[in-house]
C-alpha cells in the first residue's frame, strides 16, 4: 500500500506540485517552439514523455557502473540515442508531423527536462521509481504544453487541432487572428500567467525573496521634463 | 561502498564503459535508421508527388491517403528539360544525359554536385540564391479534366531562414499559373510559414507570368512581371499577388524564386518554345 502510494506520488507529482516548467523552470525554449498549433505539441509531449522515461531509466539501470567522472556524457550519449530513434520512428509514421516538428525532436536532446531528471534522480534511485519519474515529469511537461499550444492555436489561427472553431476574417468570418499568439513571446506570457495562476493556488511554491531593490538615490524626474539626448 | 567507487572511476573501467555504451547505442542507432529507411523513403516520395499533384490542382481539397495519391500519380507524365537550349529531352537523349541514372530516379538537387550536370550561377543573377543551377530539369506533364495539358515546374529559392523548394504548375498557355506548392522550407511558422495556407496559394491561381507583349513572340527574353507585395493593386491586376503579412522577406524569396526559375536563367525559353511548339516532343 505505502509502496503504490510512493509510485502514485513518483508518477503525479511533478504534473502540478513540482512541474518541471512551471516551478523548476526547465525546457522552456521547446514549449515556445512546438506550440503554436496542437498537433505537433502533442506529438513533441509524447516524444519527450516516451524519451524522458525511458532515458530514466535506462540511465538508472547502469547507474552503478557509470563512473562518475564521465557521467553527464553516458547519460547524453543514452538521451541522443533514444531521440534519433524516436525521430526516426516519427518519420516513418508520421511523416507530416515530423516535418512540421523539423529540428525539435532533434533538441529534445538538449531539453533540460530530460538531463536534469537523469542527473537528479535516475542516477540515485532503482529502475522503476525512475521510469515513472520520467514519465510524471513528461506529462508535468505536456499538460502545460498542451494548454499553452490550444490557447496559441485558438487564438493565433482560430483552429484546434486544424479545425477551424472561429472563422477569421480572411476566410470570411468575424475572428481577427491575433498574430502575437503564434510568435515565440506570447508564449512566454501564457506560461507567466500559468506560474502566476499556480502559485496563487498552491501557496507553498511561491519563492522565498532572495533580494529587495535599494530606494531611489535620486528623486525621479518626469519623462516629459526630462532633458532630451 | 567506497572501494568500488574508486575502482568504478578507474581510467581502464572508465575508457571500458565509455565504449561499450557508445558500441550499444550505435548498434540501436544504427537498427532503427535502416529499419525505418524504407518506410522513410516512401513517405519523402508520396510527399513530392502530392506536392506535385496539389500544384497542378489534381487533388482534392481534403487530404486523401497514400494510396490515392499513387494512383493518381501514374497520370503525369516526367519528362527531362534541357535549360540550355529549352528543349524536351528524348528517352535516348535523357538516358545519355544522366549517364545511366535512370529518369525516375535523377534529382537535381544531387545533380548540383555534378560538374558536368550543373552549373555555378554568377552572383549577379542569383536573386533566389540558388548558387548552382542543373542543365537538365524534370518537368512533369499532366493532363486536367478538361484535356488539357498542364506543365509542372520544379523551383527553389531562398526564403528568410532557409530554401523553399516546390513546384509551379501552368497552363497549357505556358503564361497562367495553376498552382504553386511548397514541399520543404523552414519559414517561421504562422508568418513565412503560410506560404502553406491554402487560401494564400489560392490567389496565385489564373495570375499571368508575363505581359501580353512578351507572348506575341517578337521579344524573346521577357522579364517575369509577376509581383508578390502588399496588397493586390489594381481590381484584378494578373501580374500581382498579395504578399504575406508579417512575412515580408518570405514573400519577397518566393518573388525572386519565380523570377529567378521563369526568367532567362530558368525556363523562360523552353516556355517560349513551348508556347510556339517548338520544344521539341
Amino acid at each position: 500500500m505505502a509502496m503504490q502510494s510512493s509510485w502514485r506520488q513518483r508518477l503525479l507529482e511533478p504534473i502540478f506540485d513540482n512541474n518541471p516548467i512551471a516551478l523548476q523552470i526547465l525546457g522552456i525554449c521547446s514549449a515556445l517552439a512546438v506550440t503554436t498549433s496542437l498537433a505537433p505539441t502533442v506529438v513533441m509531449c509524447v516524444a519527450l514523455t516516451v524519451v524522458t522515461g525511458l532515458s530514466n531509466f535506462f540511465v538508472s539501470l547502469i547507474r552503478a557502473w557509470i563512473p562518475s567522472n564521465i557521467r553527464i556524457i553516458v547519460q547524453m550519449t543514452i538521451i541522443s540515442s533514444l531521440v534519433i530513434v524516436v525521430d526516426e520512428v516519427l518519420k516513418a509514421s508520421f511523416y507530416d508531423i515530423s516535418k512540421q516538428l523539423s529540428v525539435f525532436v532533434g533538441l529534445i536532446i538538449t531539453n533540460c527536462i530530460v538531463m536534469g531528471r537523469a542527473e537528479a534522480y535516475a542516477m540515485k534511485n532503482p529502475p522503476l521509481p525512475s521510469l515513472l519519474d520520467g514519465i510524471g515529469n513528461g506529462l508535468g511537461y505536456s499538460i502545460l504544453l498542451l494548454v499553452v499550444g490550444t490557447v496559441r492555436e485558438l487564438f493565433g489561427s482560430g483552429s484546434l487541432f486544424g479545425y477551424t472553431v472561429l472563422v477569421p476574417v480572411t476566410e470570411g468570418g468575424w475572428f481577427y487572428p491575433t498574430n502575437l499568439f503564434l510568435l515565440a513571446p506570447s508564449a512566454f506570457f501564457i506560461i507567466g500567467l500559468m506560474i502566476w495562476g499556480l502559485r496563487t493556488w498552491k501557496t507553498e511554491q511561491i519563492e522565498p525573496t532572495t533580494h529587495t531593490l535599494a530606494p531611489n538615490t535620486r528623486p525621479l524626474v518626469l519623462a516629459a521634463t526630462a532633458p532630451s539626448r | 561502498m567506497a572501494e568500488p567507487a574508486v575502482h568504478r572511476d578507474s581510467i581502464a573501467r572508465t575508457i571500458a564503459t565509455a565504449v561499450v555504451i557508445c558500441a550499444v547505442c550505435s548498434i540501436i542507432v544504427s537498427v532503427a535508421a535502416v529499419a525505418l529507411r524504407p518506410l522513410q523513403e516512401e513517405n519523402r516520395r508520396i510527399d513530392v508527388q502530392r506536392n506535385i499533384l496539389s500544384a497542378a490542382q489534381l487533388l482534392p481539397k481534403d487530404r486523401v491517403d497514400a494510396a490515392t495519391v499513387t494512383q493518381r500519380f501514374e497520370s503525369v507524365q516526367l519528362r527531362l528539360v534541357d535549360l540550355r537550349s529549352g528543349h524536351f529531352l528524348s528517352a535516348e537523349e535523357a538516358a545519355l544525359a544522366l549517364n545511366g541514372t535512370s529518369l525516375q530516379d535523377y534529382n537535381p538537387l544531387v545533380a548540383l554536385r555534378d560538374l558536368a550536370l550543373s552549373t555555378t550561377v554568377p552572383a549577379v543573377q542569383d536573386i533566389a540564391r540558388v548558387r548552382r543551377r542543373e542543365h537538365y530539369a524534370p518537368v512533369y506533364l499532366a493532363v486536367d479534366d478538361t484535356g488539357a495539358n498542364t506543365l509542372i515546374l520544379p523551383v527553389r529559392g531562398y526564403g528568410l531562414w532557409s530554401t523553399l523548394y516546390g513546384y509551379l504548375a501552368l497552363a497549357a498557355d505556358a503564361n497562367s499559373i495553376i498552382g504553386l506548392s511548397f514541399y520543404a522550407h523552414g519559414e517561421t511558422p504562422g508568418l513565412g510559414g503560410e506560404v502553406d495556407n491554402p487560401a494564400w496559394k489560392a490567389q496565385w491561381q489564373g495570375k499571368k507570368l508575363y505581359r501580353p507583349e512578351c507572348l506575341s513572340g517578337t521579344e524573346r527574353n521577357c522579364e517575369v512581371a509577376l509581383l508578390v507585395s502588399k496588397g493586390i493593386g489594381p481590381a484584378g491586376n494578373p501580374h500581382r499577388v498579395d504578399g504575406l503579412s508579417g512575412a515580408s522577406l518570405t514573400s519577397l524569396g518566393v518573388q525572386n524564386l519565380v523570377h529567378y526559375w521563369l526568367g532567362n536563367q530558368g525556363f523562360s525559353e523552353f516556355l517560349a518554345n513551348y508556347r510556339n511548339g517548338m520544344a521539341g516532343s
